[in-house]
């Protein structure tokens, strides 16, 4: 049973979205709650919950919430650890208080204040052996996508599957050998090497299959988004194509003869951020912070709440900080580009 | 200059490449290309990045018509050496007047031409994909492409340009750099093309080494797909620009080179084992390690051929224990720091992460399951003579990890599982190639046959 999320709601915390996602995201103190569902459910045909689902930040405690629809209705809470790679599976069968009848499914995380959860589903499963076959044969065929941590690890199919694909294929290989050996005994023969190797080689062909369907995958999504592109036009759609447009416009509007740019942002302190826009800059050499301001320093000034600039007065003022002389360069929406006179 | 420029620089730095190893590996018709090339084409681009640095040492700059005339010069000493030689009727030693009979038939012959198939479809693929994508994986732009970025801006290989120097080798950046001076303009997708058709290289290098021990080419065409496939590899290959795929091939083709040197005798396999260790500290300094490795090997190889030298063999024992107590004495005072690894003596508690990596995780296919279950069907073939020298290897290389991964400080940057396996993907080349080995060495006692 798929608990669709428009029927979720946040108890506590804030619901925010990140682009078409749903991003609930914990208080101040770190808590989010977030219901899942008001509907009646019986418990014992689903003896599982599935969250796709990834926190900003591993959460330091996570749980189950229900209350029962009979009786007393009292609420129930189930703590579990949550594994943080993308699917959260809850074995519930065996928790003494899931039974009956339940109103009311929620889930409670203890995170980092304002650290946000993108949900993307919550399944209730029920555990028949087709359902668990579909599952697995489901989970495997889940293509990867190219993330960034792709050079580091990588899932193969869907994250914390509920039967790992490797082990999986090389039990059924070795089972498969172990009955062919045996009937070759029977038969009076000695076991080939060459049955083996072969019964290694298909577990490995079987395995390089949902492989290759991933790399097909993402090459069909490469080609898509980059080819018959020039290199500018490829950045100006790739994931960090803000950042790019940032830096080819400060780069675009600087006098002749600068070598050095002062970044004035929220985001100064972002890594993923300034190490990017400081390579699309290079050569010129970008100063993360305004700390200090040179005479005749170039600003770039990019999402900045600390910091106003008048550009008619050719005034600039940060909030803890006297305020400069400037002339604007560049009037961009994304950025705006000042030299200090 | 575009695309064909970018073209040329491929050419010019196979060319380089394939004729200065043609002393080591030209034999006429017994000539296996594919080695050739497959060597060629590595040793060409790290000839390439000497050429550059040389060029810019001696001040001529860091230009791609230096870097040509660099290249042309040495292609044409390695074609005059190999001429020479030739003439002088110096082929490498103990290699056959002929190649064996090199076609399958029947369904074998299909079954080769599938895995042959698949395997320039995967190169093909990753190719394409390195070819699209703009720099991708974090350290790429972050480690690596300032470095390259700057020097290409600036033809300085002093400067750094505020960026910080992390001290690694230059052999990555001038590597991008020769691509983007081919181009005539910066493209950071295009000028990572390197690293695809180094996995490439390495695929048709270990099909032509596994045909040099005697795998018929089905089997050769198997390892060689087998290679091709390793989910780690091929990442490295899409997403291209770090230091591990380059060093992954520098090392295993060594590594392979070691091996076929093990089974032929061949002295020339053995040269090009250490002229390949020697290339794997210019990509990545761990890669001093790594070639390291290799030590053990040859000594188990050459213990086992020194005869009846009882007393040698004492000497040279004693001479190694030394030699291995002295550099302990010298790593521990220097508190066993290499870059920025520390050891210590308690193991740390990552055997779960390790486990996790290799075995659930796709990484490597079934590459351990297959090792683990190998070396338990077949340790007496591994531990025989004709192949202690590989598994030597093989367990200086896992010994290497299992010290850096249980007892260094490395752990510590596992929480997303950053390092471990970019430091195993560089074992996965010898890996693939000694599960050739055991397997053959047990093939040749073991067929179907009916019990006495």
């Amino acid at each position: 049973m798929r608990l669709s999320l428009e029927e979720a709601s946040v108890i506590r915390g804030e619901s925010q979205s990140r682009g078409s996602l749903w991003a609930p995201t914990a208080d101040a103190q770190g808590v989010l709650i977030i219901r899942l569902s008001n509907r009646t459910i019986d418990t014992a045909s689903f003896p599982t919950l599935r969250l796709t689902a990834l926190a900003d930040t591993q959460p330091v405690a996570a749980k189950l919430l229900w209350r029962q629809a009979d009786g007393p209705m009292t609420t129930f809470a189930k703590s579990f650890s949550w594994q943080g790679d993308g699917v959260e599976r809850l074995a519930l069968a065996s928790d003494p208080e899931w039974h009956g009848n339940i109103a009311g499914l929620a889930i409670a995380l203890w995170m980092q204040p304002k650290a946000g959860l993108l949900l993307q589903s919550a399944t209730l499963l029920p555990d028949t052996g087709s359902s668990v076959l579909a599952q697995a044969f489901g989970e495997w065929l889940v293509p990867e996508l190219w993330a960034e941590y792709s050079v580091n690890y990588l899932f193969g199919g869907a994250p914390n599957p509920r039967v790992p694909l490797l082990p999986a294929a090389f039990v059924i290989a070795a089972v498969a050998f172990v009955i062919y050996a045996w009937l070759a005994r029977r038969r009076g023969l000695r076991p080939s090497f060459a049955m083996g190797a072969i019964f290694a080689i298909a577990a490995w062909i079987a395995v390089d299959a949902r492989w290759q369907l991933s790399l097909f995958t993402n090459l069909q999504l490469t080609a898509g988004k980059y080819a018959g592109k020039t290199i500018d036009e490829k950045h100006r759609v790739a994931e960090d194509a803000r950042i790019y447009q940032v830096a080819e416009t400060i780069r675009r509007g600087l006098p002749n003869g600068v070598t050095k740019v002062t970044l004035v942002s929220d985001l100064a302190d972002t890594e993923l951020f300034v190490g990017k826009l400081r390579y699309y800059l290079f050569p010129l050499w970008l100063q993360a912070k305004p700390d200090p301001i040179d005479p005749r320093a170039v600003l770039a000034i990019v999402e900045s709440k600390n910091s106003s600039l008048d550009a008619a007065a050719g005034k600039f003022k940060l909030a803890q900080g006297p305020s400069l002389d400037v002339e604007t360069l560049v009037d961009d929406p994304l950025v705006r580009v000042v030299r200090v006179r | 200059m575009g695309n064909l420029g970018l073209a040329l620089t491929l050419l010019l730095s196979l060319a380089a490449g394939v004729a200065v190893l043609s002393p080591l590996l030209w034999n006429g018709a017994a000539t296996r290309w594919q080695t050739l090339v497959g060597y060629g084409f590595a040793a060409g681009l790290v000839l390439t990045t000497l050429i550059m640095r040389a060029g810019f040492a001696a001040r001529l700059g860091l230009s791609f018509g230096v870097t040509a005339a660099g290249l042309v010069l040495a292609t044409a000493i390695g074609a005059a050496a190999t001429l020479l030689l030739r003439r002088r009727n110096v082929a490498p030693e103990g290699m056959p007047a002929q190649m064996p009979q090199s076609s399958e038939s029947g369904w074998r012959r299909i079954a080769w031409i599938a895995f042959v198939a698949i395997t320039i479809a995967r190169i093909g693929g990753l190719t394409l994909e390195a070819w699209w994508r703009p720099l991708f994986p974090w350290d790429a732009w972050d480690i690596w492409g300032p470095k390259t970025k700057i020097w290409f801006e600036t033809r300085d290989l002093n400067n750094f340009y505020g960026h910080f120097d992390n001290g690694y080798p230059p052999a990555i950046n001038l590597m991008q750099i020769w691509a983007n001076l081919g181009l005539g303009n910066w493209d950071d997708a295009k000028m990572n093309i390197a690293w695809p058709l180094m996995l490439g290289a390495l695929v048709l290098a270990a099909y032509g080494q596994a045909r040099t021990i005697g795998a018929s080419p089905l089997a050769a065409s198997i390892v060689a797909y087998l290679l091709a496939s390793v989910p780690i590899l091929d990442a490295h290959a899409a997403l291209p620009g770090y230091a591990d795929l380059p060093l992954a091939v520098t090392f295993g083709l060594a590594a392979i080179a070691l091996f076929v040197w093990v089974v032929t005798d061949e002295p020339s396999q053995l040269v090009l084992a250490v002229l390949f260790a020697a290339m794997a500290p210019l990509f990545k300094i761990p890669g001093v390690l790594w070639s390291l490795t290799l030590v053990p090997a040859i000594l188990v190889a050459l213990y086992d051929r020194a005869g009846g030298r009882r007393a040698l063999r004492w000497t040279l024992a004693i001479v190694i224990a030394c030699l291995a107590a002295g550099g302990y004495l010298y790593a521990k005072q220097r508190n066993f720091s290499v870059t920025l690894y520390e050891a210590h003596a308690a193991p740390n508690p990552t055997t779960g992460i390790v486990l996790d990596n290799y075995l659930l995780l796709d990484n490597y296919h079934l590459l351990w399951y297959l090792l683990v279950a190998g070396l338990v069907v077949w340790w007496r073939e591994a531990t025989a003579k004709a192949l202690r020298p590989a598994t030597s290897l093989i367990a200086a290389g896992v010994a290497f990890l299992a010290v850096s991964f249980l007892f260094t400080n490395s752990a510590a940057w596992w929480g997303d599982y950053g390092t471990i396996n970019r430091a195993t993907i560089h074992l996965v080349p010898a890996l693939v190639f000694y599960l050739l080995l055991i397997s053959r060495a047990s093939n040749s006692r073991s067929t179907t046959v009916p019990r006495s």
